[in-house]
This record gives structure tokens, sequence and C-alpha cells, in this order.
């Protein structure tokens, strides 16, 4: 059985076209919140520039239950918020928001344990000055820890375009499905090798990317 | 003079642990004021409640008149625009350069552009680090970080300055500089430093009035002089013969005893203390010959002070004559 690479090009092109916008909102949207995110986890720690113990337990508490979920089940299991925020709890819009939530709390937990690498005596310093909470985060968190957040959410996006693949659970489409549709269910090694080379350049590219920017940024 | 900086009865404790406890000490507008202590003395709390990093848990602190343990954060960090600090670790900004780090406080202060630019530019001058401007911390030597430590200490012209063990990750020489370039803030600015230091070293060399602190107490206060030259409590006594080398410690004088097997004798010196009399006729009027086996004498501000380990050998009475003679003009300690 030969391959029919006329039929199958335009849903491959479709399916590469929805892998890299799941991937890409991701990045956008869940890298913001989870920069957030992080950021609050690590200054509401005790003895952190916005110390506030309730708070950081309930943020604490709730990445963790997230955390752990298998994206397989995550991806069903938030359906009823994916219903109420996106209106369906099918196809690329659906997965993209159950992608974007997964790595929020993902991401949350690298910025944070980015942040906590940064010299204490640099933020006392800045306190010294008379920099306000908000001006020490905007101004001193991020930059100075700019060079291994790179590096952190290069890591992230090998780990979004992994779970991207899970996506045609939910009707989801993408390269992951594409290879288990047209590659694997239909015995064709050639599809499912083609999904996975485009895979790997896709990774290389992005680790190729960040590894340059981070090493730009901390001067190396 | 008026104080600019005042505690009374400060304290502060950590949960269950007393950090500081009834701190009473003023310290007036222009004047260099060190605060030395063995580590967990309490120093780098004590420093630390002047710009309230650490807020008091009792007492008041008083900042130009104002107790500041009351004020809300908000109307705190006004305060701290008003007090440069310099750390031990420097704690610049690895991701800005130079410029960018002493650039950092006008910002907070909502200076404009150029503004900051022309300050920046001043201050690098200062401290001599001006063709640094562009370079990142990474690529500074210690005394290159501590300078531009000091010149974003000064940025928004404060009136008081806090160095936290300043000088402390930095060689002797090093420190030197770095010590005359505090010292030269305080004469030309007029700046008020407060100096946090375990060396008594660093308190000769710049400090005007020094605190003793032990176990969260102020022991002893007084200016240097005072203290170098009469040293009350033990604890002070240690640190002014760390620079004096006043009394030879225990290994050095065993060291001593075996090729010294006359009677030993600390005599302390200073310019209104002269034993050279006294000893020039020890020969001649008590048969009693000395050698000087251990000491030093130092420069402190305009006058010098230090002491001289003697040994004394001759008749016992004849001793005892030239040591109650040399007790007419300074203290003498018998070294059993």
């Amino acid at each position: 059985m030969g391959t029919n690479w006329d039929t199958l090009r335009p849903i491959l092109l479709d399916a590469i076209g929805q892998t890299l916008w799941m991937v890409t909102a991701t990045m956008v949207a869940g890298g913001f919140l989870g920069l957030l995110l992080g950021i609050a986890l690590y200054s509401t720690r005790p003895g952190g520039i916005l110390a506030n113990r309730p708070v950081h337990t309930v943020l604490n508490v709730v990445v963790n239950i997230v955390r752990p979920i298998p994206f397989i089940i995550f991806i069903t299991a938030i359906g009823p918020v994916t219903i109420a925020v996106v209106g369906t709890q099918l196809g690329t819009g659906a997965a993209t928001f159950a992608l974007i939530a997964a790595a929020t709390f993902g991401i949350s937990r690298i910025v944070e344990q980015n942040l906590v690498t940064i010299d204490p005596g640099v933020i006392e310093a800045a306190r010294a000055m008379g920099a306000s909470p908000w001006r020490i985060i905007t101004t001193l968190l991020v930059p100075e820890a700019l060079g291994p957040l790179i590096l952190g959410y290069t890591f992230v996006f090998v780990a979004v375009v992994d779970m991207s693949a899970v996506a045609g659970a939910i009707g989801g489409g993408g390269l992951g499905d594409f290879a288990i549709v047209y590659g694997y269910q239909r015995f064709d090694w050639a599809v499912t090798a083609v999904a996975v080379v485009i895979i790997i350049v896709l990774v290389q590219v992005a680790q190729f990317a960040g590894n340059r920017l981070a090493r730009r940024v901390l001067r190396r | 003079m008026s104080p600019i900086i005042e505690f009374r009865g400060a304290g502060k404790t950590f949960g269950d642990v007393t950090a500081l406890a009834g701190v009473d000490l003023s310290i007036d507008a222009g004047e260099i004021y060190a605060v030395i202590g063995h580590s967990g003395a309490g120093k780098s709390t004590l420093v630390r409640l002047i710009n309230a990093l650490e807020r008091a848990t009792s007492g008041e602190v008083l900042v130009d008149g104002v107790d500041i343990t009351k004020l809300p954060e908000r109307r705190l960090r006004e305060v701290r625009l008003g007090i440069g600090m310099v750390f031990q670790q420097f704690n610049l900004m690895r991701s800005r350069t130079v410029f960018g780090n002493v650039a950092y406080p006008l910002k907070i202060a909502g200076w404009a552009k150029a503004d900051r630019e022309r300050r920046v530019a001043e201050l690098l001058r200062f401290v001599g680090i001006a063709e640094k401007a562009w370079q990142y911390p990474d690529q500074l030597s210690g005394g290159q970080k501590q300078r531009v430590g000091i010149a974003r200490a000064l940025a928004t012209n404060p009136k008081i300055l806090l160095a936290d063990e300043s000088t402390s990750a930095l060689d002797p020489e090093t420190t030197g500089e770095v010590l005359r370039l505090l010292k030269r803030v305080n004469s030309e600015f007029g700046v008020t430093i407060v100096v946090i230091t375990h060396e008594m070293e660093v308190v000769r060399e710049i400090a005007d009035r020094v605190a003793v602190l032990k176990d969260g107490k102020v022991i002893e206060h007084g200016t240097v002089r005072e203290v170098f030259a009469s040293p009350q409590e033990p604890t002070t006594r240690k640190f002014v013969e760390t620079v004096l080398r006043a009394r030879p410690g225990s290994a050095d004088l065993a060291r001593i005893r075996q090729r010294h097997p006359g009677r030993l004798v600390i005599a302390r010196i200073s310019d209104d203390r002269r034993i050279g009399t006294v000893l020039s006729e020890a020969t001649s009027r008590y048969d009693v010959r000395f050698e000087v086996v251990h000491g030093g004498v130092k420069e402190l501000g305009s006058t010098s002070f230090g002491s001289l380990t003697l040994e004394l050998t001759g008749a016992d009475a004849a001793v005892d004559k030239l040591i109650a003679d040399l007790r007419t003009t300074t203290d003498v300690e018998e070294l059993a």
C-alpha cells in the first residue's frame, strides 16, 4: 500500500498549522499567566517582598493539585470549564484552552524556581533605595533572572509540543493526531516518520533559538 | 550638635530570639559612627533599624527627628530615599551595567533621563571608575564593585550612609582605598556615615565615635580615642588589642618566656604617657636591665597609642621600685 501524499499533503499542512497555533498560543498566554502565577508564588513566600502565608499556601496547594494530572486526563477533566470559557469542549480552540491552563501551572513552578536563585541581597538593596514591591517585581526580578527564565521557557516549549500531541483526544488535530490517525492506525510508518521528523525539527529550532537568546542575555 | 539618628530603648526580636535589646545611641549629623561587634552581636539588625529594613519591635528609632518605627511602608520608602546603603557583598544587579546600577535609585526617585545621566557620570568620576560605566559587575574586581556600590548609595544625595561590613569582603589594600573613599564622602559632602564592622582597624581608620555591641546590647560607647585609650569592657579590650597588639597571646607569651626569664610587665604608651625617661634611668638608678619583647604603637587621628611588653631583669626589690616609678607615668600590668 503506497502512501498517497497528494491527498495527505493538505491534511499534513493543516496539522502543522494546528500544532503551531496551539503551541504559540499556549506559549504566549500560558507563558504570561505562568509568569504572573510564578511571581505570585515567589513574592508571597515567607520572607518574600509580599509575604502572605495564606495566599502562598492556597496558590501552592492549587498548583500542586493541578500539575501532576496527566495531560490526557486533564484535557478531558477540564471539559466543563472549557465549555464555559470556549463554548465547546471539542476542537483546536478547546484543546488550546486546556493547554494554556496546564502550561500556566507548569510554568509557574519553573518561574518560581528561577526567581529563588536571585540573590536576596540585591532585593534588599532595592528595598533600601525605596523601591516598592511592584517596582522590584517589574524592574529587578524578571531582568535579573532573564537568562535562566529563557532556558526554562525553552524547556516548557518542548513540553508543550509534547502535550499538544494529545489534542487529538478532543478533536484538536495537530501533528500528534495526524501521526496516529494517518500513520499508526493505517500501519503507514512513512507518515508517522514524517510527523516525527517535523516535530523533531520544530523542537530543535526552538531549543537552538532559546539557547542562543539565553547566552546573549547571560553574556556567556 | 543635634543627633540625626537616635535610638531610644530600641529592641528587635525575631520570634523567641532577641537580636537587640534596649539600645540607646545617638549619632550626630556629619560624624562617622562605627558599631563594632562579633558576628551575631546584632550589628546588621541595628543598622537595618535605621532604614527600617527591619522594624524595631520595641522602643523608638528617630531619623531626622521622626520616629520611623511608626511610619507606614509607603512613608518609609520616602525616608529610604534619603539614606544610602552599602553592603558587604555589594549586591549589584548582574543584569545591569555599572551605569544602570547607579542610575537605578535615581529612577526610583523619579529623576528625568538627562538628569540621571549627568548625575551618574558625576558619581562615577567621584568614585574613580568613570571608564567602567558600560561594563557589567561580573567584569569588575571587588574594590571596583564596592565603588559602584558607594556611587549607587550616594546617587540621590542622601544625608545618611549606612555601610554594613562594606570592606569585609576586600583585601587589606582595597579596604584602605574604600575607607579613604568613605572618608571623602563624609568630608566633602558632609554625609553622616554609620559603619558596621567586626574589625577594630576599620574603626581606627575612619570613625569619630564607636559603640561596642555584644549579645544585642551596647556595652560601651564613646569617642574612638577614649575607647582605644581606656577600654572598659573585656570585649572592647580584645577588640582594641587586635589593632594595638597590646598583650601577647598565650602562644606568644610561652615563646617569650622561653627566651626571657625576667619579670614581664605591660606598659601602656600614649603621647602623654612617656616611659622613656624612667627606663633610661633603670640601669643607673636601680641596676635593672630591660628588654622590649612585645608590643606596638599606632597612630590614631593625630596621636599615638600603644603598649609595650618589657622584660625587667634585676634584684626583685629593685624591679619593684622601677615598676612603681613607671606607674607614676602610665598604667603598668605585671604578667604572672
